[in-house]
C-alpha cells in the first residue's frame, strides 16, 4: 500500500506506544484534540496507553471521568459538534453498550439531521477481544453492531504502523470513527516511522500474495491467519491475505480483487459468527461479480455463538485460532463445505 | 475392487423397499450384479447416474426408516428431534454406505429430490463454460456429488481441445459422455481430425487389459504345441450323440479330460506365490469366453469330481450368465486351471496368456483332418492342435510334455480317465 510520508525514521515500537505517539502527535498540533475516559491520567489508562501524557498535556487535555460511559461519550459528542476533536476512551469495548445512545442516535445522526452544517469529528478507542481470560464481560467483539449504522465508521487496524496512521487519519475525519483495538495486540511491535502519516481509512491493505486461496480479515486475529498461511505454505497452499483494517467503510472491492485470483475465501474474525462482520463481507462478494470467480462456496472462520467462557481452556475452544483456519482452508480447498469454528 | 459403475438403477427416489429387494445394477471387477437392499425402508436422496462409475464408499442412496429424514449435513441447527430413536439402527448402517459424507447444500436439497438429479459447478466453472459455450452437463465434476469445479471445465478444454469447433462437430449419438475414462459404455469420442476415435474401456476390458499385460509381463512363459489324435474323441462324441438328448460338445469333453488329467499333474494345477508352490487339491475350470463386452472366465467349482453330464451343464450355465452379464464374483474367481478354445473359430492353434495365478492354460485350436502315415500309407485322422502355456516358475518342459502326452492317452482310451 502507498503510505504517506514514510520517509521518516522507522523504529520498532510497540501497538501501545503507536497508540500513545498519534495521539501524542495529533495534540502537539491541535490544541482541540483532547483525551476523556476513566483512569486516562495518572493512572495511565487500563492498558497504559495513556501511560505519561497527563504529564505533558496536564489534566485539562487527558481527563479522568466518572465512571459513566454514556456521560462522557455524551460529552465528546457536544464537544465535537462546537468544534472540538475529542477522543474517548472507553476502557473496555463491552462498556459500549453504555454509549450506544450517544453514538448511534447522536453521534452518527447528527451532521446528516443538520444538513451537513454541523460535524461530529469524535474519535472512541476501545479495546475489544477475547484471550486474556477476562470472561464474558470484558471479551467481546462488539464491532459488527457499528457497521450497521451508517455515519459511523469503523476501524480495527492491526499494526502498530497502521494504528498510528489509522489513528491520525481519524482525527483528520469529521465524522465519528470507532476505533477497535485488542487487548493482546498492545505489546505486539512492529516497524513504525516516527512522523506523522496518515493511512486511509476504508483501504484494505494485502499482508500476503498468494495465488490458492484468500484469506480476509481483521484486527488481531489477522496475525492467526498470516501463521495459518505460513503452515498452508508447507503443504503447498498459498494463501493471500487481506487485512481489511477498516470495517465501515468495508473494502469489499480488494477482496473481490483477490478472489478473481484465488476462486476461494475464507473470512478470519473473532466476532461471533452470526451476524458477524464476515456475513457482510461474504453476502458482498457473492452479490457482485465475483461470485461467477468463486470456485468453492466461502467459509467463515469465526467466535462461537456463546458468550465469552471464563475458563481458559474453553475460551481457546471457541475463538478462532491458526490451527482452525488451516483446516478451514483444507476443508475447503478438498472440499467439505460448512466448517464451524 | 476400488470402483463400480452404476448400470441401470432398479428403484427410485421414494420407493419402498424391502430387505433384500434388488435396488440397482453394479458394473463391477469383471461382472455386474444386482445390489440388494440392506434393510427395509424408503429410498431417499438417490445420488449417481446410470453409466457413471464411482469410488467404493461413495454414498449412493438412504433407505430410511418411517419418519425418518435424510441428514442434512450443512446445518447443525436443523432440529433432528423428529427422527425417531428407530432410526438410530439404520443411521448406524447409513454411515457404513458412505465413505466420506459430502454435505448437502441445504437450499437447494428440495430441488434435487424434484428431479433426481440436479447439476452442481461452482460459478467459476458455470461462467467459464458458458464463456466457452459449453454444455456442464458434458463436463464430469470431479468434486463430491459430481460437482463442477472451474478445473474440471479447464481439463475439460484441454482434453477436447483436439476436436474441431463444437458448432460443426456432430455429436455423437450419446450426449451425455462423462469425461472421466472410467465410463462403462463405450460411446466413441468423435476427433475427425486424425480420423481416429476414442473410446472408454467397459470394466471387464480394463481389468482384462490390466491382468494380461501383468500377467505377460511377470510370469516366464512358455509354450508346448501338440497334435493331438481326435479320433477316439469323435468316436465318443459319436456315442454319445446317439444316447443323449443333448450331448456334451466337444469343448466338454476336452474339459472332462483335461480336469480328469490334471490330477495327476499337481504341479500345472498350482500357482506361484512368493518362492512357494502353493497345489490346488481340486481342480477348477476357468473356461475362456468371449463376450460383448470382452474376455470372462468362469470357473467350473471341482471340475474333477463332476461327471461328464454335469461338467456339461454346469459349463453351459455358466457360459450362459457370461454372455448375459450376469455371472457372479465367486463364479469368476478361484480358478485353477483354464482352457481356451478358440477352434471353432476357424484358428488352427495359438499361444494363450496365463491366467494369473494360474499356472498353465491350454489353448485348443480347431479340429481338423489330417493325413496320418499308417505303414501302408497315408490315411485321414482328425487331429486337434493344442497349446500348453506354462509358467516356468511352477513346472518345466517335461512336466508339460508329460501332460499332453497323458492327455492324448486319455482322449484315445477314455477308460484311462475312469
Amino acid at each position: 500500500m502507498p503510505e504517506e510520508n514514510k520517509n521518516s525514521e522507522s523504529r520498532v515500537i510497540t501497538y501501545r506506544e503507536a497508540v500513545r505517539e498519534a495521539m501524542q502527535i495529533a495534540m502537539r498540533k491541535d490544541d482541540s484534540v483532547f483525551l476523556m475516559g476513566e483512569d486516562v491520567g495518572v493512572y495511565g489508562g487500563a492498558f497504559g496507553v495513556s501511560r505519561g501524557m497527563v504529564e505533558e498535556f496536564g489534566e485539562e487535555r487527558i481527563v479522568d471521568t466518572p465512571l459513566s460511559e454514556a456521560g462522557f461519550t455524551g460529552l465528546g459528542v457536544g464537544a465535537a459538534l462546537v468544534g472540538m476533536k475529542p477522543i474517548i476512551e472507553v476502557q473496555f469495548s463491552d462498556f459500549i453498550t453504555h454509549c450506544m445512545d450517544q453514538l448511534v442516535n447522536q453521534a452518527a445522526k447528527l451532521r446528516y439531521m443538520f444538513g451537513g452544517e454541523a460535524t461530529v469529528p469524535l474519535v472512541l478507542r476501545t479495546p475489544g477481544g477475547a484471550g486474556t481470560g477476562a470472561a464474558a464481560q470484558h471479551s467481546q467483539s462488539l464491532e459488527a453492531w457499528f457497521i450497521h449504522v451508517p455515519g459511523l465508521k469503523v476501524i480495527m487496524p492491526s499494526t502498530p504502523y497502521d494504528v498510528k496512521g489509522m489513528l491520525l487519519a481519524a482525527l483528520e475525519d469529521p465524522n465519528p470513527v470507532i476505533v477497535y483495538e485488542h487487548k493482546l495486540l498492545y505489546n505486539q511491535k512492529g516497524e513504525v516511522p516516527e512522523d506523522e502519516y496518515t493511512v486511509p481509512i476504508g483501504e484494505a491493505n494485502v499482508s500476503r500474495e498468494g495465488e490458492d486461496i484468500t484469506i480476509a480479515t481483521a484486527g488481531y486475529v489477522h496475525g492467526y491467519a498470516l501463521e495459518a498461511a505460513e503452515a498452508l505454505a508447507d503443504d503447498g497452499i498459498e494463501a493471500e491475505v487481506v487485512d481489511l483494517r477498516s470495517l465501515s467503510p468495508m473494502d469489499d472491492s480488494a477482496v473481490a480483487k483477490s478472489v478473481e485470483k484465488t476462486g476461494r475465501l475464507v473470512v478470519v474474525e473473532e466476532d461471533v459468527k452470526t451476524a458477524g462482520w464476515g456475513a457482510e463481507l461474504v453476502s458482498r462478494i457473492v452479490e457482485g461479480e465475483s461470485f461467477y470467480a468463486l470456485d468453492r462456496a466461502p467459509a467463515r472462520v469465526a467466535g462461537a455463538d456463546v458468550p465469552i467462557p471464563y475458563n481458559k481452556n474453553l475460551e481457546a475452544h471457541i475463538r478462532p485460532s491458526p490451527e482452525k483456519v488451516v483446516e478451514a482452508v483444507k476443508s475447503l480447498v478438498n472440499e467439505k463445505v460448512g466448517v464451524y469454528s | 475392487m476400488t470402483e463400480a459403475t452404476i448400470v441401470k438403477w432398479l428403484v427410485s427416489e421414494g420407493d419402498e423397499v424391502e430387505k433384500g429387494d434388488p435396488v440397482l445394477e453394479i458394473d463391477t471387477d469383471k461382472t455386474s450384479f444386482e445390489v440388494e437392499a440392506p434393510d427395509d425402508g424408503v429410498i431417499s436422496n438417490l445420488k449417481g447416474d446410470e453409466g457413471e462409475t464411482l469410488e467404493v464408499g461413495t454414498l449412493i442412496a438412504y433407505i430410511l426408516a418411517p419418519g425418518e429424514d435424510a441428514p442434512e449435513e450443512s446445518s447443525p441447527d436443523e432440529d433432528s428431534e423428529e427422527a425417531p430413536e428407530s432410526s438410530t439402527e439404520s443411521s448406524a448402517e447409513k454411515d457404513s454406505l458412505q465413505a466420506e459424507s459430502p454435505s448437502e447444500n441445504g437450499a437447494s436439497a428440495g430441488a434435487d429430490s424434484e428431479s433426481g438429479k440436479v447439476l452442481r459447478a461452482s460459478p467459476a466453472a458455470r461462467k467459464l463454460a458458458d464463456e466457452r459455450g459449453l454444455d456442464l452437463s458434458e463436463v464430469g465434476g470431479s468434486g463430491p456429488n459430481s460437482r463442477v469445479y472451474l478445473s474440471d471445465v479447464q481439463n475439460f478444454e484441454t482434453s477436447a481441445g483436439s476436436e474441431t469447433s463444437e458448432s460443426e462437430a456432430p455429436e455423437s449419438e450419446s450426449p451425455k459422455q462423462p469425461e472421466s475414462a472410467s465410463s462403462s459404455e463405450a460411446a466413441p469420442e468423435v476427433s475427425e481430425e486424425s480420423g481416429t476415435r476414442r473410446e472408454s474401456l467397459t470394466q471387464v476390458r480394463k481389468i482384462g487389459a490390466q491382468r494380461t499385460q501383468q500377467s505377460f509381463s511377470e510370469v516366464p512363459h512358455f509354450y508346448l504345441r501338440r497334435d493331438m489324435d481326435a479320433e477316439g474323441l469323435v468316436a465318443l462324441r459319436a456315442r454319445l450323440k446317439e444316447r443323449m438328448d443333448s450331448a456334451p460338445s466337444l469343448n466338454d469333453l476336452v474339459a472332462f479330460a483335461v480336469s480328469r488329467t490334471l490330477t495327476n499333474h499337481p504341479r500345472l494345477n498350482a500357482r506361484f506365490d512368493d518362492g512357494e508352490l502353493v497345489v490346488n487339491e481340486s481342480v477348477h475350470l476357468g473356461i475362456a469366453a468371449a463376450t460383448e463386452k470382452g474376455l470372462l472366465v468362469p470357473v467350473v467349482k471341482g471340475a474333477d469330481k463332476l461327471r461328464l453330464a454335469e461338467l456339461a451343464k454346469s459349463t453351459k450355465e455358466l457360459l450362459g450368465k457370461a454372455r448375459d452379464g450376469k455371472l457372479g464374483r465367486d463364479e469368476l474367481s478361484g480358478g485353477t486351471f483354464t482352457i481356451s478354445n478358440l477352434g471353432m473359430m476357424g484358428v488352427d492353434s495359438f499361444d494363450a496368456i496365463i491366467n494369473q495365478p494360474e499356472a498353465a492354460i491350454l489353448a485348443v485350436g480347431s479340429m481338423r483332418t489330417t493325413p496320418l502315415w499308417d505303414e501302408d500309407g497315408w490315411v485321414p485322422r482328425h487331429t486337434i492342435s493344442m497349446t500348453l502355456s506354462v509358467d516356468h516358475r511352477v513346472a518345466d518342459g517335461a512336466d508339460g510334455a508329460r501332460f499332453l502326452q497323458d492327455l492324448q492317452d486319455g482322449l484315445n482310451n477314455w477308460e484311462l480317465l475312469m
